[in-house]
Order: C-alpha cells, then sequence, then structure tokens
C-alpha cells in the first residue's frame, strides 16, 4: 500500500468512516506480520528489534511523513494491530505444540516448549486488558500504546491527548490493576 | 471486579492517592474507611512500582517473536555461519537451538588445542543487559567450571564476541538427547532406569558443589556411546542461573514470571518468581525425564495445565498405554505397564511431587531408590507397606524361573541396543531408523516362531525352549550379520540360563565370530562373559581366561567403569583356580572385591568375595576363607533377602569350604537350610543338585553313607540331563556315590556308578576325576570280589597321563 493510499485511509477513518477503519487495520496487521517476520529470520546477529522498531518501521512504510494526526492516529491502529499479531502468534504457537498427537522430541519441540512460559504470559495479558477494557477503555488504550505499541508516557499522551502527567497517574493505576488481574 | 459496586469509588480513591504525595498521600489514606483502605494499599504499591513486565515489555516480547520462529531454519547459521569466529574458535556448524540462544559445534582456530567444542551464543535479548550481566556471566563462569565429572558436560572457555554478545564453551557432546536415544536403541525398562540412574548421579555432583541446573529435560542430556556402553552427559549446568542473571539485571525475566523454563519439565515452584530455587527442582526435573523415558509421554501431558502443575501427574503404568498413537509405541504396551506398575509408579510420583517437600529429599536419594528397584530391594518411596515387601520377595523368587522368558522379552524390546554405533546426531537417526527396521524384522520373525511351533489344533502352550529351539533355526536364515549375530548371542545366553551349556556354547561362539574379534562393546563383552562360563563348564579354561582379560581390557575400570569389569575379573580368578592357579586367582579375585568396594557396586561384592573365598580355600587359608564367604553371605541377605537365591548360592559355597576345611558339621548344617529354601522356591534344578551333591559330600566325609548314598543319587538324578556328558562335577558327584555305596557295601550300584564316573571323567579329559572314579570302581570290584578286573582298572588309571 502507497503512503498516499494510507494517508487516503487515515482521513477518511478521521471521518468516521468503519469500513476504512477496518481496511486500515488489516493493512497495519499485514505489514507488522511482514516485518516481524522479517526480524525473526534476521535477528541471530545484533540486530534488535523492540515493537517501538517494528511500528515505526511500519508508519515510515506506510505513511512516510504527514501530519502529526495521522502519525497519532497510524500509531494507536498500529499498536492494536501488533497486540493482534502477538496474540495470534502465540495462540497458534501454543496450539501447534499442545494439539494433536505426541511427537518424538526434537531441539525444535523443546525449543517450542522452552518458549511456551513467554506466549502464555502474553497471552493473560491480553485477557487481563480485556477485563481492563470492560471497566475503563481509556485505560486499556494506554496499555495498548505503551505495552504493544512500545510508546513512552509523553507518547501515548499525545496519541491520547491527555496530558503527561494524568497519563504517567493512568499508566501507574492500569499496571496495578493489570498485576491484581494476573495475580 | 466488573459489577463490583465499590469499583467506582476504589478508582476514585486511587487516582486522588496517587495525585497526592508525601504527607498528604498519607493523611488522605487515613481518611479512608478501612475497607477501602486495605483494597487500595496492595494497588498502590503496584503503582508506584517498576513492574519489570509491564514497565519493560521488550523482553516477554522477543520471547514471543522467537517463539514465533519458523521451524524449519535448522540449517540456516544466519549471521554466524560456516568458518565464522567466535572469540578463538571457527564455527563449523550449528546444532541446536534453545531459550537460551543457538549452540554451534566449533574447534579451535588458533591451534592451541584440537579440540571440537560445543559454543553457544546466547539470544540477543539477553545479551543487551549490559556490562554488568557480563560481569556476573563470568562470575558463574568460575563457579561452573568447579564442576568436574564425566556426567556432566565440562565448560571450557567463555568471554565475549566483538559485539559484546557472551557466549560459552563447553565440551562438544556427541550424542542423542536421552529420550531419543532409549528409544532408539528399544532400551528396556531396566535400561532406561539404569540411565537415569547415571543422570542422577552427575546431577548430584553438581549439588553438592551448590550447583542446580534448573532445566533439566531430554535435550540437556545427550547420550553418547564411550567404549560401546551408554554414557549420558548432561549439558548446561547452571545455565538457566546464567540467563536469570542476566535477567536480573535487565529487570526483565527473573521477577516477571518470564523466568526460562520448559513447562513440562520445570518444578511448580519455579512458576513463582520469588521462590528460591533449590537442588528440589532438578528432583522434579529428574522426575519428568524419568517419567518421559518410561511412558514416552511428558507429565501432564494428557492434560497440561495452564499454569504450574497443582497435582500429581497421572500414573506412569496408566499413562503408557493411553498414549494417542499406537504406532511409535513399544511392542507391547501392557506388558510396559505392568512393569511400571508399583515401584516404578511411585518412585515417579515420589520425584515429581507438587510440593517439594515430599519429594526425594536429593537426587541421591532419587538414584538409591531406582538402584534399589534394580536390585529388586524394597524401594524408599514404599518403605511403609509390608504387604509390598512381602510382595518384593514373591518376584524376586519367580524371576530366575521366568528368566528364559525375560531375555525372549529381551530379545524384541532391546534388539536395537547393540546394532547402532553413534557418531553423530544425523548418522545416529539413520542408524536409528535402520535398527528399527531391523526391530520390526526381528519381532515379526519371532511372531512367526510362536505362531509355526504351535502345534495345529492344539492348545498347548509352547515352551520357551521349544521357541526357542526352532527360533534358531529361523535366526540361522536372517541375511543381516549385525541382526543374526545379536539373535544368536540372545539366544545362547537363553539357553545358559536354561541350563544348556552345549547349545549355549556353540551359540555364542557362533555369534562371537560373527560380531568378529574387533567388536568390544557391553553386549559384546556380556556375551563374552557367558562365552567364558561356557567353556568353563566344558574345561576349556584356558579359553575362559583369554575371554576374561579381553573383557577386562575393554571394560577397563575406572570411576566409571561398568560393573563388567568386575565381572571378569571373577572369571579370570576362577580360570585361574580352575588351572591349578591359586595365587593367581587370590590377586583376581581380591581386585575384584576392591573394585566393587571402591565403586559401592553392591551387587558385585558378594560374587567377588565368593570366588575370593574360593580361592583362598584352595591354598588352605580356610578361616580366611570362611571369613570372605560370610560377608558374602550377610552382603547377599542384607541386599536380596534371607531366603533369596544370592544368599543361597553364597551358602553353598561357604559349605563347600567348610568341606575343605573338614568342617563337616558346619557345611551340612549351612546346607540344609540353602536346600529346604531352593526345594521349596524352584524344586528340581540344576541349582538343587549341587546343593544335593555337596549335603551328599559332607555325610559322606562323616561316615554317613546311607544317607550320602540318596542324596547323591537324586543329585545325579537332577544334573545328568542337563549337564554336558564330560562335566567334571557330575563325575565327581557319581564317584562319591559309588563311595558312598562301597561304604554301606552295595557294590553292585557302587559299580554302576563307578563305570559312568570313569567314562565321563575320560570323556571331559578329567585326570583327577579318572583317578577318583577308578579308586572307587577298583574298591566295588574288590568288594564283589573280582579282584583280577580291579588289579586292572588300577593299573589303567595309574597310566592315564597327569593322573
Amino acid at each position: 500500500m502507497l503512503p498516499a493510499e494510507t494517508t487516503a485511509l487515515l482521513h477518511d477513518v478521521r471521518e468516521g468512516d468503519a469500513r476504512a477503519s477496518d481496511v486500515l487495520f488489516a493493512h497495519v496487521y499485514d505489514e507488522l506480520r511482514r516485518l516481524s517476520e522479517r526480524y525473526i529470520q534476521g535477528h541471530r546477529g545484533a540486530v534488535t528489534l523492540s515493537t517501538t522498531g517494528l511500528v515505526h518501521e511500519a508508519y515510515l512504510k506506510m505513511v512516510g511523513g504527514g501530519e502529526w494526526a495521522d502519525r497519532a492516529h497510524f500509531l494507536a491502529v498500529a499498536a492494536r494491530a501488533m497486540r493482534q499479531v502477538l496474540t495470534d502468534r502465540a495462540r497458534a504457537r501454543r496450539t501447534d505444540k499442545r494439539g494433536g498427537a505426541l511427537r518424538a522430541v526434537t531441539l525444535h519441540d523443546d525449543l517450542v516448549a522452552g518458549h511456551d512460559a513467554p506466549l502464555d504470559q502474553l497471552l493473560a495479558v491480553h485477557d487481563a486488558l480485556e477485563r481492563l477494557a470492560s471497566r475503563d477503555a481509556r485505560l486499556a488504550r494506554l496499555v495498548e500504546l505503551r505495552f504493544f505499541g512500545g510508546m513512552e508516557v509523553d507518547e501515548a499522551a499525545e496519541v491520547l491527548g491527555t496530558s503527561p502527567r494524568t497519563t504517567a497517574r493512568d499508566w501507574a493505576r492500569a499496571k496495578a490493576y493489570l498485576r491484581s488481574f494476573l495475580a | 471486579m466488573t459489577g463490583d459496586p465499590d469499583w467506582g469509588a476504589l478508582d476514585a480513591a486511587f487516582d486522588r492517592a496517587l495525585a497526592l504525595d508525601g504527607p498528604d498521600r498519607d493523611a488522605f489514606l487515613a481518611s479512608l474507611d478501612a475497607g477501602l483502605r486495605a483494597r487500595l494499599g496492595p494497588l498502590l504499591a503496584a503503582a508506584l512500582a517498576d513492574d519489570p513486565l509491564f514497565d519493560h515489555p521488550e523482553d516477554l516480547i522477543g520471547a514471543v517473536l522467537d517463539a514465533a520462529g519458523p521451524p524449519d531454519d535448522l540449517g540456516d547459521l544466519g549471521h554466524v555461519g560456516d568458518g565464522t569466529r567466535v572469540g578463538p574458535y571457527r564455527i563449523e556448524a550449528l546444532v541446536g537451538e534453545g531459550g537460551m540462544g543457538r549452540v554451534y559445534r566449533a574447534r579451535r582456530a588458533d591451534g592451541a588445542f584440537d579440540q571440537t567444542v560445543a559454543v553457544k551464543v546466547v539470544r540477543t535479548t539477553l545479551a543487551l543487559a549490559g556490562a554488568d550481566v557480563v560481569a556476573r556471566l563470568r562470575r558463574e563462569r568460575a563457579l561452573l567450571a568447579t564442576l568436574d565429572h564425566p556426567g556432566i558436560a565440562r565448560l571450557v572457555d567463555g568471554g565475549e564476541t566483538d559485539d559484546g554478545v557472551p557466549y560459552l564453551v563447553t565440551e562438544f557432546v556427541d550424542g542423542a538427547p536421552l529420550t531419543d536415544y532409549a528409544d532408539a536403541h528399544g532400551l528396556g525398562v531396566e535400561a532406561r532406569v539404569r540411565l537415569l540412574v547415571d543422570v542422577a548421579r552427575a546431577v548430584e555432583h553438581a549439588h553438592r558443589r551448590l550447583v542446580v541446573h534448573r532445566d533439566l529435560k531430554p535435550s540437556n542430556v545427550l547420550v553418547a556411546e564411550r567404549d560401546g556402553a551408554a554414557r549420558p552427559v548432561v549439558l548446561d549446568f547452571g545455565i538457566a542461573k546464567l540467563l536469570d542473571a542476566a535477567g536480573d539485571t535487565s529487570g526483565a525475566l527473573t521477577r516477571t514470571g518470564v523466568r526460562l523454563l520448559t513447562p513440562a519439565y520445570a518444578a511448580p515452584e519455579l512458576y513463582d518468581p520469588s521462590a528460591a530455587v533449590t537442588t528440589a527442582a532438578d528432583v522434579y526435573g529428574l522426575g519428568a525425564l524419568l517419567y518421559e523415558l518410561l511412558t514416552g509421554r511428558r507429565p501432564h501431558d494428557d492434560a497440561p495445565p495452564a499454569g504450574p502443575p497443582t497435582t500429581e501427574p497421572t500414573r506412569p503404568s496408566k499413562a503408557v498405554t493411553a498414549r494417542a498413537d499406537g504406532a511409535s509405541a513399544a511392542p507391547d504396551l501392557a506388558a510396559r505397564a505392568r512393569a511400571l506398575e508399583g515401584d516404578l509408579d511411585t518412585i515417579c510420583l515420589k520425584a515429581l511431587h507438587p510440593d517439594l517437600s515430599r519429594r526425594y529429599a536429593s537426587a541421591a536419594a532419587l538414584a538409591d531408590d531406582l538402584v534399589h528397584y534394580l536390585d529388586g530391594r524394597p524401594v524408599e518411596a514404599r518403605r511403609d507397606s509390608l504387604a509390598y515387601v512381602a510382595g518384593r520377595f514373591v518376584r524376586r523368587h519367580r524371576a530366575p524361573v521366568a528368566a528364559g522368558a525375560v531375555a525372549l522379552v529381551a530379545l524384541i524390546v532391546g534388539l536395537g541396543a547393540s546394532l547402532v554405533s553413534l557418531r553423530s546426531e544425523r548418522a545416529a537417526r539413520a542408524e536409528a531408523e535402520a535398527a528399527s527396521q531391523r526391530a520390526t524384522e526381528a519381532a515379526a520373525l519371532l511372531a512367526g516362531v510362536f505362531q509355526n511351533a504351535t502345534p495345529s489344533g492344539g492348545g498347548r502352550l509352547l515352551t520357551v525352549r521349544e521357541a526357542l529351539d526352532i527360533g534358531v533355526g529361523q535366526f540361522r536364515a536372517v541375511r543381516s550379520d549385525d541382526l543374526r549375530a545379536y539373535l544368536l548371542g540372545v539366544s545362547g545366553v537363553t539357553y545358559a540360563y536354561l541350563s544348556e551349556p552345549g547349545r549355549a556354547d556353540s551359540l555364542l561362539a557362533e555369534s562371537l565370530a560373527l560380531y568378529g574379534e574387533g567388536a568390544s562393546d557391553s553386549t559384546v563383552s556380556k556375551l563374552r562373559l557367558m562365552y567364558a562360563a561356557t567353556r568353563d563348564a566344558f574345561a576349556d579354561h584356558e579359553a575362559a581366561l583369554a575371554l576374561a582379560r579381553r573383557v577386562y581390557a575393554d571394560q577397563a575400570p575406572s570411576d566409571y567403569t561398568s560393573p563388567l569389569a568386575g565381572r571378569a575379573l571373577v572369571v579370570r580368578s576362577r580360570a585361574h583356580l580352575k588351572l591349578g592357579q591359586p595365587e593367581e586367582a587370590i590377586r583376581h579375585a581380591t581386585e575384584a572385591v576392591d573394585l566393587a568396594r571402591r565403586q559401592g557396586y553392591h551387587a558385585r561384592l558378594a560374587p567377588a568375595l565368593l570366588q575370593l573365598g574360593m580361592a583362598l580355600s584352595a591354598l588352605g587359608r580356610h578361616d580366611d576363607a570362611v571369613r570372605a564367604q560370610q560377608e558374602a553371605v550377610r552382603r547377599s541377605a542384607e541386599m536380596h533377602g534371607p531366603t533369596s537365591f544370592a544368599v543361597a548360592e553364597a551358602r553353598s559355597a561357604l559349605a563347600q569350604t567348610f568341606v575343605d576345611a573338614g568342617r563337616y558339621r558346619d557345611a551340612e548344617r549351612t546346607l540344609r537350610v540353602v536346600q529346604a529354601d531352593q526345594a521349596r522356591d524352584i524344586g528340581p534344578s540344576i541349582t538343587l543338585s549341587y546343593t544335593l551333591a555337596l549335603i551328599g559330600s559332607a555325610t559322606l566325609s562323616q561316615g554317613r553313607f546311607r544317607e550320602a548314598a540318596t542324596v547323591l543319587d537324586s543329585a545325579v538324578a537332577m544334573g545328568r540331563p542337563t549337564l554336558p556328558p564330560g562335566h567334571a562335577d557330575l563325575a565327581r558327584w557319581l564317584s562319591d556315590l559309588a563311595a558312598a555305596h562301597n561304604g554301606t557295601g552295595t557294590f553292585r550300584q557302587a559299580e554302576a556308578a563307578a563305570r559312568e564316573a570313569l567314562r565321563r571323567a575320560e570323556a571331559g579329559a578329567d585326570a583327577d576325576g579318572v583317578g577318583r572314579a577308578g579308586a572307587q570302581l577298583a574298591r566295588a570290584l574288590d568288594g564283589l570280589g573280582r579282584r583280577d578286573e580291579a588289579r586292572a582298572v588300577r593299573q589303567r588309571v595309574a597310566s592315564t597321563p597327569g593322573g
């Protein structure tokens, strides 16, 4: 998808076009998937990559420059897409591992097994976030931006249109609630 | 909390409290009602703390992305490729990857040492943790370097690459993962248990040096073959802890609950990031390995809990039959389930207990209990049940009777064992496939043997002996030399168990010829020792000696030696004794005793002591001999129970020494106990015939001729069908029988017995026997008034070379 098309979609989304929102999300999702896959293939060296990196790379690729409002909106969509990418992978990987007949133990089975804990952990965060959203949608969006979008408090504040001070307090509350859900 | 009426109030108070600080916050909190304040306390603490998971999500997300990695990139070396250098090591190939990073086979590139090593390059997310981590890794490495055990892959070196990525260098173990190895070799339950005992001993070594493994799983325990013996080697000792150390500083791993662990093998307490990791976690890991070795399934595999397991897993005996696919299953799951039922179930569950205080106290305690199981002694895990202890004795007493059947089962189940030599993992897999195919062929062959041998329309059960006779004919037609050698060897051993040294001897010779002079692994060594025993039975003591020497050389003792070295020494001692070299015999038996004491092989100690006693007795050192053999009786009773076969064997040897020492009453008293046990437990048999013959000898020496004649007559009747015609012992019993008849004046019977003794002694080229038999024959002929014949016999015997 060309930057111009993404920008057009973003405009439509801001106009309240629900279909455009779905289309944009699908495109961002695909792009993040591709990027994360490339990351997985190539990360053996010194390359490390955070969700921040992935999201920004997707932004540069899909939007390029553009208005601030576009960027903030794009990053919000990207954080949600990133969350989807990660939970989809975690679920797929776990099903892979748990489903089906017993297989011979190979290095790779153990590799998978060795990562079960992170997979479970991620899915637990996802569920806790759903619970939080049912109570306070704004806190949940903030967590999405910070946790899955890799944003700093100040960046998230700009996206959400709240003051950094309030956002920091919201963040403190959000993680305390999530902790209590996870306990 | 959704629909929680107090949520609104709580949330508002929470937000307000966060907006205030210091004394203002305290004052605000004090103004709240107690219930609200109590709920707010933990929330506030969590809000103000730096949360390792939510404030630093990179590591979790990195781990999730890693876990999602494509599974088919083993050959892809990524950034570290062939010929790349990591420190002074040149990378040769990627051999694996896991939670901590990737593992490469490498060689020192600077020529300082020519050694193949494994280089482990730490995951990049962990590598980013910073300089502090590098320092901690270095400290931990020093601790790991103190581990020195043949069952633990040695830490060779470690450092950081130019990019600052930490790496560790360990001994390269060329082997297959524990469970793969056991399956590829078709190992039986006991062989699998024995492997785990070795692993537990290695883990115990590390525990005594305060190093916990924490991530025991099949891919971390490779089985290499050294000198033909399976040698499990534990990899990555302390690595999990190193990673935790790295995680502590980056704030990512330990405290988030994303402690790197492998759920199927991880002890429940590992899930609690605040809980200290103790050796109990490794006891659990060993239990999980044992469970998978025995059942082919991981604990809780049937119903994986979302978090830490809180219950005991399904009993292994149940799990083994419940597996979903029968395809890769052992040939007889029901038999496997029966083997696990009882002790192994209990041992597994005790090691895997979710409550760590109810597990075995140490890896050593687990290993000891498994050894108890192998020795057929009561296991610690069930020491309390009287009925159980009684049950053990029944099982033990049944065992020798079923030995033939056991050997046949071993033939099917343990088939692959001698066929595979592991060169590399890849070669091992290819070999394993070939071996499993051969195993299938052999199993089909055996199934055919049993089917074909069933008399048409007859519901009669085939005896092991009959099946074996038919089977051997078919085994000879097997094309593969490997397989034919193995099948004939096992058949030979089975005949030996069935007390048919003649059949055993020729089959063992045939099998060993197929294996060739060069073969030296433990399977061949066992066959050689058995062949030495049958050669001994044919009075070919030189051959027995040569075989035992060979086995001893192949199984040279070290701290890690197999029990075969000790057995070889006992066989050597026996052969020397038979060759009339008692000093040599004493020397080897003494070495066998020392070796068994040093290695703690209590099961080998009693036979060594018995042999030492016989050798000492031959030199006339009867008191020393009695002392050694009384210890053997004591040890056997401790180990196998007071009425076991081992005790009977020891008592028989002791009785022989009493006879040699002229203490006939002691001999007889000792033997009557043995006779009663054997008559009850095994009935008429070659074993009982030896006991009776000794009683006969003892009563004969006390001049109780009538009793002696009765007992010796039974001994001969029992021994005659199974012992080879030229067997020296049978000739001796017949001579004794003749002597007893001469004593009571029943000269006709004496003549018959003496003539048979003479014939047999001559057939066995047994000069002593010829002399003894001739003397009794001459006495009998004198008694019958046939003095000319008696004189002729005396002359003939006197002219026998060496007689």
